[in-house]
Parts: structure tokens; sequence; C-alpha cells
């Protein structure tokens, strides 16, 4: 069915990008090393501060738990480059792959969320000292942000089992 | 003796149900488990490095409850996974890499919770600098887990986990 070649799938196999990772048999394990040393930098800020804004560890302080997002950026810009060199190793395996396109939309949700929690609940944040409980929107939100990266990591697993092309 | 009880693992009804029905869900769940469990050690190893004062050091304790639910994610769903490569497993040095690398990690967790989380000097509450003492746990801590994930990682690709051998 995704025998045949697609002009635009082909082009991004065809890169420099695509041919190093298919050049050696070292790359592809680097690279989901480093994947998933980034998806713990990312997922553990990021799950910490919601733990915090669900209640639990409420001695810390949320607004310095900000802090450490510049990290959880870095983890996420790891993740970034990784994911594409995955994609341009071959491009088939996960273009029409659905665990792949569900991942996608998971990552997309999840920082829209963030989004929420930047605009919607962030000016308050300086008022959730030590031991001070956040509001019941930052808590929904936490608990989504939770659950979608959960669904990321699961998404992401299932990429290998949901595959038509080998 | 020790072969046969690897192989009789390995050909168990208990190994051929993980392989055949269980896998994707124990992989998936070993996944999340890492991102908990070293994610969060991410964080707290990172507080202990200097980063986000504004973060009472003993209040990080709360988190380690968390970060034991991970552990114990992962040593469930590792004793399943190595079951069904019991003997591969169990002679390769990528395998005991990561099992050291793991034991490493534990004793300087509770070396790290024990003597910097709990202390009663100044630090803890980031009126000083940490340490030195404690930035070297710490940096050591990331080390490890990070050695343990690349150990992990690359094991899933070289068949006999040694390097070299495929």
């Amino acid at each position: 069915m995704i025998s045949e070649a697609h002009p635009i799938l082909e082009w991004i196999k065809q890169t420099s990008i695509g041919e190093f990772v298919r050049s050696s048999t070292w790359a592809f394990p680097t690279l989901q090393s480093l994947h998933f040393i980034g998806m713990s930098m990312l997922i553990g800020i990021v799950g910490a501060i919601d733990l915090r804004v669900l209640g639990l560890a409420r001695g810390l302080p949320i607004h310095p738990l900000h802090r450490l997002l510049p990290l959880a950026f870095i983890g996420f810009g790891i993740n970034l480059v990784t994911g594409i060199m995955f994609f341009c190793h071959d491009p088939y395996v996960y273009a029409f792959n659905p665990s792949f396109r569900v991942k996608m939309l998971l990552i997309l949700l999840a920082g829209l969320n963030a989004l929420w929690f930047r605009l919607g609940v962030f000016i308050d944040v300086d008022k959730w000292g030590p031991g001070i409980e956040a509001s019941r929107l930052a808590k929904v939100i936490s608990a989504l942000s939770l659950l979608i990266w959960i669904g990321v990591i699961i998404a992401g697993r299932f990429i290998a089992f949901t595959s038509s092309v080998h | 003796m020790l072969d046969e009880f690897l192989m009789a693992l390995q050909h168990s009804q208990f190994a051929t149900w993980v392989q055949e029905s269980a896998y994707p869900v124990v992989i998936t769940l070993h996944s999340i488990g890492l991102a908990i469990l070293v994610g969060l050690l991410v964080v707290i190893d990172v507080r202990v490095l200097g980063f986000a004062r504004g973060l009472p050091i003993h209040a990080l304790r709360k988190l380690m409850t968390v970060v034991w639910i991970g552990f114990w994610t992962n040593a469930v769903s590792g004793v399943m996974l190595f079951s069904i490569d019991a003997k591969k497993d169990f002679y390769s040095n990528l395998f005991r890499l990561k099992l050291s690398a793991i034991a490493v990690g534990l004793i300087l967790g509770a070396i790290i919770n024990a003597r910097v989380l709990s202390s009663p000097e100044p630090y803890a509450s980031g009126e000083t600098d940490t340490p030195i003492q404690a930035r070297v746990l710490a940096v050591a801590s990331l080390l490890s887990w990070a050695s343990a994930i690349v150990a992990g990682r690359l094991l899933a690709y070289f068949t006999y986990g040694d390097v070299g051998i495929e």
C-alpha cells in the first residue's frame, strides 16, 4: 500500500540527515539514548511542577520551580532534533503510522495546555508559596498536563507496534 | 545449573505470556517509570547543583516517594523484560553495565536523600551555596542515570548486548 515512492517523503529520506542516520549502526541507538535523556528532562521537570500544583510536596513554592523550565526546553530541543533525525532515517515508517500521528497531536495539545497555564493562571503563581494550595483551574490544567505527557510516552512506544512498514 | 535456570525462565509460561501478550504494555510502563524516576531525580540533582535556589531543599524529599513509585514500576517491568531474554541479558556486558549504573544511582540517591535533602545546614533553605561534596554527588547521580539509559537503549539494538557483536 505504501510501497510506492512519495515525492516529499523520498526527498526527506534522501537528505544528508537521513543518510547519516542510516550510514552507521551506532547512529540510531545513540539518538535513541539522547531521546530518552531529553524525555526525562522534559517530563521530569514539567511533571514536578504539575505534581506540586496538584498538592504533592507543598513545601515547594511554585514560582521558583518554573526556574527549571529552561532545562525542560533543552530536553524538548534535544527531542525535537533527535525526533526529526528519526523521521529522516525512514519517513515511511512514521508518516503513515497512527501512533506517530497521535503522538504529534498530543505534543501539540501539551503545548496548548502549557500555554493555557501561562495565560490563564501564571499571574497567580507568585502567591503559591510554600504550603499554599494552587487554584482549582491550575490543578485541572496540571492534571491534564500529566495525562497528556503520559499519553505522549505511550504513543511513542506504540510506534514500533503499529508500523505497517518493515 | 545457572544456565539451566536462565533457560527455564526464558521458556516458562510466564516469559511466553510476557513476550506474546504483555510486551507492548510492559515496555511502555518501563518508559513511563523511567521518566518518573530519572525525571524527578534530575529536578532534585539540579537544585542541589544550585539551580532554582528559591526551592527549599528539604521540601524536595516529598518527591522521593514518587521516585520510588517510578523505581518499582521499572523493577517489576524490568524483571518481566529480563524473563524474555534471560540468558542473553545475563551474559551481556551492556546489561551488567545498566544494572551497575542503577545500583550506583540508587546508592547516590540514598546518600543525597539522607545527607543533603535532610541537612539542617543553612544551604538547605537556599541561604548559602550547597557544599562541593553535595554537588559532586549530584553530578555523579546524573551521570549514573544517563549511563543506565544509554546502556539500556544500546541493549535493545546490539543482539548480544556486546558492542561489535550483532
